[in-house]
């Protein structure tokens, strides 16, 4: 082992040479002068205190002395450093736990709530748009999402932290959700009823979806999302790196100090249990930098190669949702829904960009090529495509009074001379298709990048746990270590 | 192992931290997509009473025989022939007046049945194959016939001096009134006990306006279809709802279970005709001469039979603009 760090005026290590600098005076000759003042205790010289039969400020002027303070700084410094590292592991272990645990399956929760509602809110208009008896699976389509969206919001309130403005949004859903079915239930016992007010409830249920419970989803997704990036950062903080690296670089120019000390002292090259103390400290200190570095690179590739994605392929599955009811509401809105036309040529834009392969999906695209899953993504540009065909055709048969074949190529029909009509280009319910199966290949998409995500913040996390109880017990070995070799040394002084 | 070399390692993991401290695009670009942009509202254009208007019941006189279907004169009936769709505004929320039926998806109703009378003497054969419907808001009535997004509007849509200002219109083909409608256990039995009461009515509608001369301390709650207040006076919200007395008796018709009365006493006279944009006078006289037509031949007394179950004649035609 090269010894040449005593003396050293290396920034890195200033503290480590202060502290052995002041238990090994640069003086050769042995009983010198006291040197050293102990930093704290100054009223002790006062009380008499004796060590060994001399007062202990001589006492510390003698070999033995020295050996023993030096044992003692030891032991502090080896104590500091455990502590140091501890809470810098636990402060990293924690973050990437809470990515795993927390702030993953928040946003994964908060995206599922927010789609199942907004899936609710369009099934509903849909049901309304087909008129007559109520299709079976689409009732059951909404009792499901509503169920969902009931299940989502417990799994965002158990995870969700207790920022007052998550809680605002939980309450709002909580509060608005069964004033929302309500008023659906409303309109379609009026409906049943053949009564025109239906109507009237089910545009108030919308409302009330899109003004105050999607809105309130949407701030929670935004939350979970940016719990997800504090958990990142506090993940990765070059704080807790560096505290480790002080502390173990302090204890090491530590050891090593004494080490110089004793030799000179003693003649012996070298001290088994001080060296044995300076491999565990290496060990210790080594094992926690490798941990860190490769915790700092699943945390990377959770969000590289994960979240990133999750998080906007989640938007662009919000945003075709709120397409799909957009065009539901511009058909029941018949013939003066241009708002609802413009929101979904606006959102399609925002979607694919102007020919489809841009906008949000392209950039999913570029983020997927992180993951080898670029063409996957890219091929959303079809089923979008499909989509927007379907629309522009829907909206054509609108604009020219053909409103029945409109809504049946959109969201189906159970009229027989409509359907004989859209047989020929090819059937009813084109529209709703179209945008399931986009919905559908989104969803795979999320799916894998998800488990992506998973299984980062799952390597993120493992390890810490080994590590978190070695500190300490090796801390405590390397002390015994240190107190064994000294003490024997010291022991040649009696 | 060296110092040095360790130091280094110390470094280059704090360097790698402090530059790879996770960057935030890909998540502000998911969370910007999600934000809608600000829209801006139109101003409401402001009326003014045309001068020279004492009756707003008076139209202008059919000043030919009706012409056959499917051979329009040249004008404004002729492109409307051409186009092939005669493109109208209506409800769908009232019921008996103008509807959709929940259980097809038809609209229907007295108002709709009246456009097809007219579609038919313009195209002849079937006339929803020649009827293109957009429905309307009460306020967006007039605006959508000033604005040629529609031909023509029949809505229960009262002629008025005011309105005569941007639209003109038919010969009278209903007369309603303005009435309220209460729950049955209230205890307004007059329109000035609504004072300090929340009273709903529909915006653009006369009746909110006529409310607000009449009982200026009623708590008006507008809203922008009329069977809102229907939801609203259903939820309890208001204490009452002023409309036309065809409107309130459309309201009637849905109750589950009747829970509600009018006060009985008509606050106005509410004469209802077909509003079309202005300088399009052929197709005004045109209509008014298919209006004559079914006065004479008793199909405008079968309408209200039919959608309202009453025996009545229809007014009388009043010419002289």
């Amino acid at each position: 082992m090269e010894l040449t760090a005593y003396g050293s005026h290396d920034g890195a290590i200033t503290a480590g040479s202060a502290v052995a600098s002041a238990i090994a005076p640069p003086s050769d000759v042995e009983g010198d002068i006291v040197t050293v003042t102990p930093p704290s205790m100054p009223g002790a010289s006062g009380r008499g205190l004796r060590v060994q039969g001399m007062p202990w400020r001589r006492w510390l002027t003698t070999t033995p002395g020295r050996l023993r303070a030096a044992s003692a700084i030891l032991v502090v410094g080896l104590l500091v450093f455990a502590a140091v590292t501890t809470l810098a592991t636990e402060a990293r272990s924690r973050a990437a736990g809470a990515v795993e645990t927390k702030s993953a399956p928040e946003l994964v929760a908060a995206e599922n709530l927010y789609a199942s509602l907004a899936d609710a809110d369009a099934t509903a208009s849909t049901i309304f748009l087909r008129a007559g008896l109520e299709p079976h699976e689409l009732r059951t389509r909404y009792l499901d999402d509503v169920q969902q969206a009931g299940q989502h919001l417990a799994e965002v309130s158990r995870t969700l932290y207790a920022s007052s403005a998550a809680q605002g949004a939980i309450g709002t859903i909580s509060e608005q959700l069964p004033a929302y079915t309500g008023l659906v239930e409303a309109a379609r016992a009026n409906n049943a009823q053949g009564y025109p007010v239906g109507a009237a409830y089910l545009r108030k249920a919308s409302t009330t979806m899109r003004n105050e419970i999607l809105p309130a989803a949407t701030n929670l997704y935004r939350d979970a999302a940016l719990h997800l990036n504090d958990n990142y950062q506090s993940g990765t903080s070059s704080l807790t790196l560096g505290a480790v690296v002080a502390a173990g670089l302090a204890m090491l120019a530590l050891l090593i100090a004494v080490q110089v000390f004793v030799r000179r002292r003693a003649n012996r090259l070298l001290n088994v249990g001080l060296v044995g103390a300076t491999v565990l400290v290496i060990g210790l200190f080594g094992w926690t930098l490798v941990r860190f570095s490769s915790a700092h690179d699943a945390l990377s590739r959770a969000q590289q190669r994960g979240s990133d994605s999750v998080e906007v392929l989640s938007s662009a599955r919000i945003l075709a949702l709120r397409a799909q009811n957009d065009e539901n509401l511009a058909l029941i809105e018949r013939g003066t829904g241009d708002v609802y036309v413009a929101e979904f040529d606006r959102l399609v834009r925002q979607l694919g960009g102007r020919d489809g392969t841009g906008g949000l999906l392209g950039y999913a695209a570029g983020l997927a090529d992180r993951t080898g899953d670029g063409t996957r993504v890219r091929s959303l540009a079809t089923p979008l495509a499909t989509l927007q065909k379907v629309h522009d055709e829907v909206r054509k048969r609108d604009d020219d009074g053909k409103y029945n074949e409109a809504v049946g190529l959109s969201v189906g029909t159970s009229r027989a001379d409509v359907q004989s009509t859209l047989a020929s280009v090819g059937g009813a319910g084109q529209e709703l298709q179209a945008a399931d199966r986009f919905q559908h290949d989104l969803r795979a998409d999320i799916t894998r990048a998800r488990a992506r995500l998973a299984t980062a913040a799952h390597d993120a996390r493992a390890g810490f746990g080994v590590l978190e109880v070695a500190v300490p017990l090796l801390a405590i070995l390397a002390g015994l270590l240190v107190l064994l070799g000294l003490e024997r040394r010291i022991g040649e002084y009696r | 192992m060296s110092r040095h070399r360790l130091v280094l390692a110390a470094l280059v993991v704090l360097g790698a931290a402090a530059c790879s401290s996770p960057s935030n695009d890909a998540q502000s670009q998911a969370l910007r997509a999600l934000i809608p942009p600000t829209t801006s509202t139109t101003t409401p254009r402001t009326t003014a009473t045309p001068p020279g208007c004492a009756d707003p019941t008076q139209s202008f006189r059919p000043d030919q025989p009706l012409p056959v279907p499917g051979d329009m004169p040249a004008g404004t009936l002729r492109a409307i022939q051409d186009r092939g769709m005669l493109i109208v505004g209506v409800d769908q929320g009232t019921l008996d007046w103008g509807y959709r039926d929940p259980r097809n998806g038809n609209i229907d109703g007295l108002d709709v049945d009246l456009l097809r009378a007219i579609a038919r003497a313009i195209f002849g054969g079937d006339p929803d194959a020649h009827l293109q419907f957009k429905t309307l808001t009460t306020a967006q009535r007039v605006s959508a016939v000033a604005d040629g997004k529609v031909d023509m509007v029949a809505s229960l849509l009262t002629a008025t001096c005011a309105r005569w200002g941007q639209v003109d219109f038919s010969t009278t083909y209903y007369d309603a009134h303005q009435d309220v409608l209460v729950p049955t256990d209230s205890t307004v039995t007059e329109a000035s006990d609504l004072a300090g009461k929340t009273v709903c009515a529909t915006r653009g509608s006369t009746s909110l306006e006529r409310m607000h001369a009449l009982v200026p301390t009623a708590k008006i709650s507008p809203v922008d279809t009329r069977a809102d207040c229907l939801v609203a006076l259903q939820d309890g919200r208001v204490d009452a709802v002023t409309s036309d007395d065809t409107i309130l008796a459309s309201f009637q018709a849905q109750e589950q279970v009747p829970h509600t009365r009018t006060l009985g006493h008509p606050l106005s006279v509410e004469p209802y005709a077909i509003a079309m944009q202005k300088h399009h006078e052929d197709l005004v006289r045109f209509v008014n001469a298919v209006l004559d037509r079914m006065r004479a031949d008793g199909s405008l007394t079968t309408l209200y039979d039919t959608w309202l179950h009453q025996n009545m004649p229809p007014p009388p035609a009043v010419y002289g603009r």
